[in-house]
């Protein structure tokens, strides 16, 4: 398969962003193997995006770790070392056609191609995404942090009274510990809608006629509370995000 | 702080890479002493965990080590080969807790501040932070999360409540502005 400057470099950048499906990834790990345009795209777009590491606030690891390190850089290495699953230029002789390929009938190798081509292409290009249909939902919240950073996203469909709560990508409670999401009823105490998962998604049912209040209450929250939830129904630890459920 | 104008970094990191790799365990010392605070910033923003992310850098130190002579300038600059060791395998880290819940008992450590620290950075780095502003909100935030955060298209169009189609369009054009404005040193 051929690919133009414009799509190679489109594959380069999703590929060294992160953005691609894992088929397309492999399929872009194959190919880098032999393709050095390919493979000099990808450092570039590497090389490029590295330089945002030198933006970020540095944080200087614990002495353990170098500790630790220096342990294991002392241990006999292993008898062969994972490869890396890192951009590698093909050998310098590469261009060479490929000798097991001589012999075979050339429509064979006009099918493959033009199929590995196809299915790159609907890779890349589609990603290979595959979505659960579930129904819309029809009220929606993001919980985030101080940097605007999504932490978990609230998924309602009121009127059959379920919430979809997912985590993005982990939000980890303190040892013993667990969040617990509330709803803030406008002039009420608080209502306790269950625990928020600390990865993937969970879903909630609610209790008879919360999905009504929830269109008229005043936020949501999320409270740090002990392991398994509030002891007394209320919110107990510091109230650690708030949000306010919209209309999609 | 004085830091090393970049050209001069990127030798003096070659250089430590290159006596890493012919088993001079000093040298590799000092190349972890000036990369690891960037990549443990980059890897706390992707795992939001200290414990993890300390993890993850010592793995991927210990892949470097044990791959050092594999490293030469083909495959970019010492800081881009070591951020996409450790990019990788937080992104594999990153793909598994997703898939099943983690063991309790760790300490949650506050997320260091800022995507971007005004006036930090070498010169290159904040070229990038230039062309960064340049990009519309959609695209930047899109970029971030996809590069610092190390979500997926799915992930980011939930969090930015945006149609995974406009998503994926803000990421790819993103990226193809960034580029434009580094090349052309706008």
């Amino acid at each position: 398969m051929k690919l133009d400057a414009a799509r190679r470099d489109h594959i380069a950048a999703a590929y060294a962003i992160g953005t691609l499906s894992a088929p397309a990834r492999a399929w872009v790990e194959r190919r880098l193997t032999r393709d050095a345009t390919l493979c000099a795209a990808v450092v570039g777009w590497q090389d490029r995006l590295t330089r945002w590491v030198d933006l970020l606030a540095p944080v200087a690891p614990r002495d353990e770790v170098w500790l630790a390190l220096e342990r294991a850089l002392a241990a006999p290495s292993a008898a062969a070392p994972a490869p890396l699953p890192i951009a590698s230029p093909p050998p310098v002789s590469a261009p060479a056609a490929p000798t097991a390929a001589r012999g075979r009938p050339a429509a064979f190798w006009r099918r493959t191609t033009a199929f590995t081509a196809a299915a790159a292409l609907a890779l890349a290009v589609g990603l290979g995404v595959v979505l659960q249909p579930v129904p819309a939902p029809t009220h929606t919240a993001v919980f985030a942090d101080a940097q605007g950073r999504p932490v978990w996203i609230v998924d309602a469909r009121l009127p059959e009274g379920r919430l979809a709560l997912r985590a993005l990508p982990a939000a980890i409670p303190p040892p013993g510990k667990a969040y617990e999401l509330w709803m803030l009823p406008a002039g009420g105490p608080p209502v306790s809608l269950g625990l928020l998962p600390a990865t993937g998604q969970t879903e909630v049912a609610l209790g008879p006629g919360q999905g009504s209040r929830l269109t008229t209450a005043a936020g949501i929250a999320v409270s740090l509370e002990p392991e398994g939830g509030s002891p007394t129904g209320l919110p107990t630890g510091p109230v650690v995000y708030q949000a306010v459920l919209v209309r999609t | 702080m004085i830091v090393a104008t970049m050209p001069d970094r990127d030798a003096l990191l070659a250089d430590l890479m290159h006596r890493g790799a012919r088993g001079d365990q000093g040298a590799f010392r000092e190349l972890y002493a000036l990369t690891s605070p960037q990549l443990l910033a980059l890897l706390m923003r992707m795992l939001r965990r200290r414990d993890l992310a300390e993890e993850v850098l010592q793995e991927a130190f210990l892949s470097a080590w044990h791959h050092a002579a594999e490293y030469s300038a083909s495959k970019g600059r010492v800081m881009t080969w070591l951020v996409t060791i450790a990019r990788n395998r937080a992104l594999d880290q990153l793909r598994s807790i997703k898939r099943a819940a983690l063991a309790p008992g760790i300490d949650l450590e506050q997320l260091p501040d800022e995507s971007i620290e005004p006036g930090y950075g070498p010169i290159e780095a904040r070229a990038l932070a230039g062309c960064l502003e340049g990009l519309s909100d959609g695209q930047r935030r899109g970029v971030q999360l996809a590069y610092l955060d190390g979500l997926s298209h799915q992930e980011i169009a939930l969090a930015l409540r945006a149609p995974l189609g406009t998503v994926k369009a803000w990421v790819r054009r993103g990226l193809a502005a960034l580029r434009r404005c580094l090349e052309g040193g706008a």
